[in-house]
This record gives structure tokens, sequence and C-alpha cells, in this order.
């Protein structure tokens, strides 16, 4: 059986009594022997007279000798004493000391990194110790590999999502709260012709040393904070666009704050992308557009001015027959010019218009709509239910615009006499607006397409009205515009009605989230470089 | 009639100057160019009442027209109205910031047209 520590020190101490006793006994017996020959001295003493002198003499020094022999035994004694304790203190070394240095050297590897494992000797507490401590390590061991594990993952995710940021095709440059940039991928490299190591650790207002237009990339164009609301985040832009001058460069970019878990900022995430190109396109198409406008009207100029000339009887008199020939030609330079009236318009509405929004009673756009002049030459009474409406904050002119293309179109499309009624209710924050008529109403097929451009119904009927098939397209891109939605329902036969809804209050921001891929919105350098061409 | 007013008419496409002439002519004398330096040397030597300007002429166009003459000090009198088929919005600006007092968008209405001439050339 094992003897604990405690046991060991016991016995270890009762050593050291025995000892200690055993020596003592040692040194009594010594002592009683030199007392006996002390006396065995005086009766050789008392039986030699005649030296009397001399034997003094001799007593003396056999006292000397006896003290001599006392100092002697006790110096044994104390060596016996310490060499005791010598070989005590050794043995508890042996016992306690070692296997806690064993341990000691163990938790000094362990602090290193390393994992040792210790060899067990006893199975006293110190066997314990030992074995608890390469249990202790043993886990350690165990949750390193672990932990090595999912740094592994962590590591590959980390690596692969670099991966991908490296291989985007579009710029991405990551800024952190002070705005220094600390992500800027090859693409961006590629944008701004700036290396990447240059770019990090920089501020982002720095990139305005490489000819960027400073505006567009202010950092607190990004989105503003609200320190009243502990600085958290009140106003995000997402969408802009600016020119790199020297590279004759136009980027589009798309922003988004980062904050952290208690919302506030903490960065900004920018995603760029080289549109150059398309901008060039758009603007060759615009100005194609704008080329073939102008084309199409010097031609129609001449037609319609002389055909006015003969109606009018200023070339000579004219018959019946030629004024309705010549009202013909008016006719019908008139619808020519309206389709490239409206060419024109859906090219500047796809290219980005800017709205000129103010606050407005709606009523005035439907009292200023031309189409009430068109209604009432075919006798169509347009009625209107408004009560009670507030302003609203809309583009005037479009959205007069809009009531005119819905109010022609249900004229086009009614009998004569009829009516077109058109009613308003407040829906939360918007307003919704039905435009209801009568008229001869729209095939279930052709319902989810009146919107697209060019479109027209195949009915005989609806093509004897003529149209371009564009102002739907344009009543719909006018109203996305002001973030507000269209729809559609008719019955053939019945009558159509037409719903469209405008928020009350015009929201720039919503634009740039809603349109994410759209040109519209509200920091469009190059559209802000351009007049309203509507 | 005596006519005593003098217009000049900048215009390239000759149908035009000719349904001009027939709306205009019998109530003032016209003096028609085809290309914006002939209209600029009209301008100063003819000095007319009034300048009928089209915006894409041959040469120079008639924004450019429009703004050497009103730096022009012998010539900056002249009334100016721009007849022209660009009718964007920034068109229409363009040509009245650099000083013409009307902008007349092609096509137009004979009748209209004359009023709008009329009332120009008669402002003092």
């Amino acid at each position: 059986m094992a003897l604990s520590v405690k046991n060991k020190l016991l016995a270890m101490i009762m050593f050291l009594v025995a000892m200690a006793v055993f020596l003592f006994g040692v040194y009594l017996l010594y002592f009683f022997n030199i007392t006996q020959f002390n006396a065995t001295g005086n009766i050789v003493l008392e039986t030699s007279q005649e030296n009397t002198n001399d034997n003094n003499n001799n007593l003396k020094n056999i006292n000397s000798i006896n003290n001599n022999i006392g100092l002697e035994n006790l110096i044994i004694v104390g060596l016996g004493i310490i060499v005791s304790l010598a070989l005590v203190g050794l043995a508890l070394i042996q016992i306690m000391i070692r296997p806690l240095d064993k341990v000691i050297i163990g938790t000094q590897l362990v602090a290193k990194g390393e994992f040792p494992q210790i060899e067990k000797t006893s199975n006293d507490e110190f066997g314990r110790l030992v074995t608890s401590f390469n249990q202790m390590v043993d886990k350690l061991k165990e949750g390193e590999k672990e932990e090595k594990k999912a740094k592994g993952i962590a590591t590959k995710e980390k690596t692969k999502s670099e991966l991908i940021i490296e291989s985007m095709a579009e710029g991405v440059i990551v800024t952190n709260k002070e705005h220094k940039i600390s992500v800027f991928n090859k693409a961006a490299e590629n944008i701004f012709n700036i290396e990447q190591k240059k770019a990090l650790g920089r501020h982002i207002l720095q990139l305005n040393k490489y000819g960027i237009n400073n505006i567009y990339l202010d950092p607190k164009k990004i989105c503003e904070i609200d320190e009243s609301v502990d600085g958290k985040i009140s106003k995000v832009y997402k969408n802009i666009e600016f020119k790199i001058k020297h590279l004759d460069k136009i980027v589009g970019a798309t922003i988004s704050p980062l904050t952290d878990e208690k919302d506030k900022f903490c960065g900004s995430v920018c995603v760029l992308r080289d549109i150059t190109n398309t901008k060039r396109t758009d603007n060759m198409k615009s100005e194609f557009i704008s080329t073939v406008s102008h084309e199409l009207r010097t031609p129609l100029t001449s037609i319609k001015g002389y055909a006015s000339l003969l109606n009018l009887e200023k070339l000579g008199n004219i018959n019946y027959q030629q004024s309705n020939a010549i009202k013909v030609i008016n006719q019908e330079s008139d619808r020519l010019m309206a389709i490239i009236d409206q060419l024109l318009d859906i090219s500047k509405l796809e290219e980005g218009y800017k709205l000129n929004i103010q606050k407005t009673k709606i009523g005035e756009c439907i009292d200023n709509s031309p189409a009430l002049e068109t209604a009432k030459k075919k006798n169509i009474s347009v009625q209107k239910n408004l009560q009670n409406l507030p302003e609203i904050e809309i583009d005037k002119n479009r959205i007069t615009d809009v009531f005119t293309n819905l109010i022609c179109n249900a004229v086009k499309y009614s009998k004569e006499g009829s009516s077109i009624r058109i009613t308003a209710k407040k829906r939360n924050k918007n307003i919704q607006f039905d435009v209801i008529d009568k008229g001869i109403g729209i095939k279930k097929d052709d319902l989810n397409k009146v919107f697209e451009k060019f479109y027209q119904a195949e009915d005989p009927m609806i093509r004897q009205q003529g149209g371009s098939g564009l102002g739907l397209s344009i009543v719909k891109k006018i109203i996305e515009l002001h973030n507000g939605t269209i729809n559609i329902q008719s019955e053939f036969g019945y009558g159509t009605t037409i719903s469209f809804t405008l928020p009350l209050k015009f929201n720039n921001n919503k634009i740039n989230d809603d349109n994410k891929n759209s040109k519209y919105n509200n920091y469009n350098y190059i559209n802000n470089q351009r007049d309203n061409k509507l | 009639m005596v006519k005593t007013l003098k217009i000049l008419i900048a215009e390239d496409e000759e149908n035009i100057v000719n349904l001009i002439r027939l709306i205009l002519g019998d109530k003032y004398e016209l003096v028609v160019v085809n290309d914006g330096e002939e209209a600029i040397k009209l301008a100063e030597n003819l000095k007319p009442d009034l300048i009928i300007l089209d915006v894409m002429m041959p040469k120079i166009n008639g924004f450019q027209v429009c703004e050497t003459l009103k730096k022009d000090k012998r010539t900056n009198q002249i009334k100016i109205i721009f007849l022209s088929a660009k009718v964007m919005k920034n068109d229409v600006s363009k040509g009245l910031s650099c000083g013409a007092i009307d902008y007349i968008k092609k096509p137009f209405e004979p009748e209209e047209f004359e009023r709008r001439i009329k009332s120009a050339i008669e402002l003092r």
C-alpha cells in the first residue's frame, strides 16, 4: 500500500525522533562509562601514597581527559544529528520537491505552448497532481486542436471572401470609422489607376490627389450621422456618379454605411462600376434622338406651314374637298409631331430626368391639362372628385402630363357624350388617383402589356384610334420617378380604370434605394451637368 | 404698301425660307442668307430691325451668330428671334440667354408666327 505524503512526513518525523532518542541514548551511555572510569582511578590513587604529588597531578590530568571525552561525545552527537537531518532533508527533497519540480517545468512548457506529459512515479498526492496535470494538458491540447481547426476554417473563409472581393468585376473600397481605406480591390485599382498599397490606409478624400472629384467621395455624402440619437445613422445616400477627369472616366458608386452592433457608424463599403461606356452610349442615344427629332421637325415645318397657308386661303381659294384634304394633312402632321415629342419625352425620362418638385394642389394639374379641351370637343364631361386633398410634393408639369395622357386616352376610347371620372383618396402617406372611363375597355391578354413602349392592342377598334403606343409608358415612368405605383383594371366593352399613387411627401433617397440599377438618382453628376430637357 | 422694316432671315432650308416669305413677305423687307457667317456680315452692313435666326446652320451655328452680334457694339441693338427645330428646354434657354428676345419652335402655325414677329419688331 502506498503511503501518503502526510504519512511520509509523519514517518520522517518519527524517524527523526527515533534518531534523536537513539543518539541521546548513545550519549548517556558514553557519559555513564566515563563516570565508572573515574571511580577506578581513585582506587589506584589510594594504594599508591608515595607519589602523592604525582597522583595529584595525574588526577588533574584525568579530570582534564574526562572533560575532553565529554566534549568529543557532544560533537559526535551533534554531527550525528546534522547528518540525520541532512539525510531527512534529502529524503524530503526526493519525496516532495522533485515531483513538484516536474510539475513546475511542465507548467512552464505549457506556458510556452507545449503539451508535456509528466511521468507518474507515485500514487500519493503528488501522483494525483501529476495525473490532473496530464489530464489538463490533454484537454488543452485537444482545445488547441479544435481552435486551430476553427481558425483554419475561418482563415479559409476569410481567404475565400478576400478572393471573391479581389476577383469582383466591380471595384470595392471599404473604409473604417475614420474614413481610412481598409479594402481596395483589383477592380478599384483599375478604375482609379492607383496601386492597392498606395490606397490602403489613406483617407478616402486623399483619392482627390488622383484627380477624383472630392464632392462625390466625400464621406459626409455617404450618410448623415445623427449625434442626438447616440451617433446613429439618420440618412443614407446610396447611389452617386462622379468623373475621374484625368482618366476621362465616369464611375457609378453604390455606398452603404457599415454599422456596429449598436447601429453606430463604423465605416462604409463602396462598390464602383466604370460606366463610361454606358454613359457614352446614353449620350449617343440622346444625341441620336435629338438629331432625329430635329431632322423630322424640319420637313414637318414645311408640311404643316404650307398646309396651314392653304387652309387659310393665303395662297388662293380652295374648295370643300381641298379643305378636307388639307385638314387630313394637318391632323397627320400633328400626329407625327406628337410621336416625335413622345419619343423625345421617353428618351429623356429613360436617360435621367430631374424632377422639379414643389408643393402643388393636384386639381391644378387637371385644370391646366389641354386634354380637357380634347374632351370638350367630343362632348365628354370630365368630373373630378378631389375633396379635402392636401397639397402634395410633385413635379407639377410632369403630373399634368400624366393627367393629359390618361384623359386623352380615356377620351379617345370613349363614346361621344359619355363621361370620365377622376377620384382621389388618401391612403396612409400616399394619395390614390383613379381615372375611370366607360369606353371600349381592354382585353385581358393586353392588360399587362399596355405600359410597354410602342405597344398597341391588336383590336382594330383600338388601332383605328391611332397613337404612338408611348403615352402609358411615359405615364408609368413619371409616376415611378415620383416613387408612385400604377396599375390598370379593365373589362372589355365596359370601360377602364387606371389607378396610380403619389406620395404626399417626395422622398429623394427612395429613388436611390429603389432604383439601384436605375440612372435616376439625386446625386447624378452627369445629369446635374445638363439642363432639364423635357 | 411701303415696307419700312427690314428682317434678315438666316435659314438654310429653302422650303422654310419660302414659307416665311409667304407669311411675312408682303409686310416687311426680307433679306435671306443661308449660313451663319453670311448672317454676321450682312447684319453688320444691313443693320436690320430683326433677325430670324435658325440654330443648325452651316459654318457658324445660330447661337454663335447671336453671341457674336450681341458682343459687337454695331450690332448689339438688333433684335434676334430664334426659329429652330431644336426644341429641348436647354436649347431654348441657351437661345434666350445669349440675347434673343424670342424662341419659336418648328413646326409653327403661320398665324401665330406672324403675330410673334410683329410684336417683336414693334417692340420699342
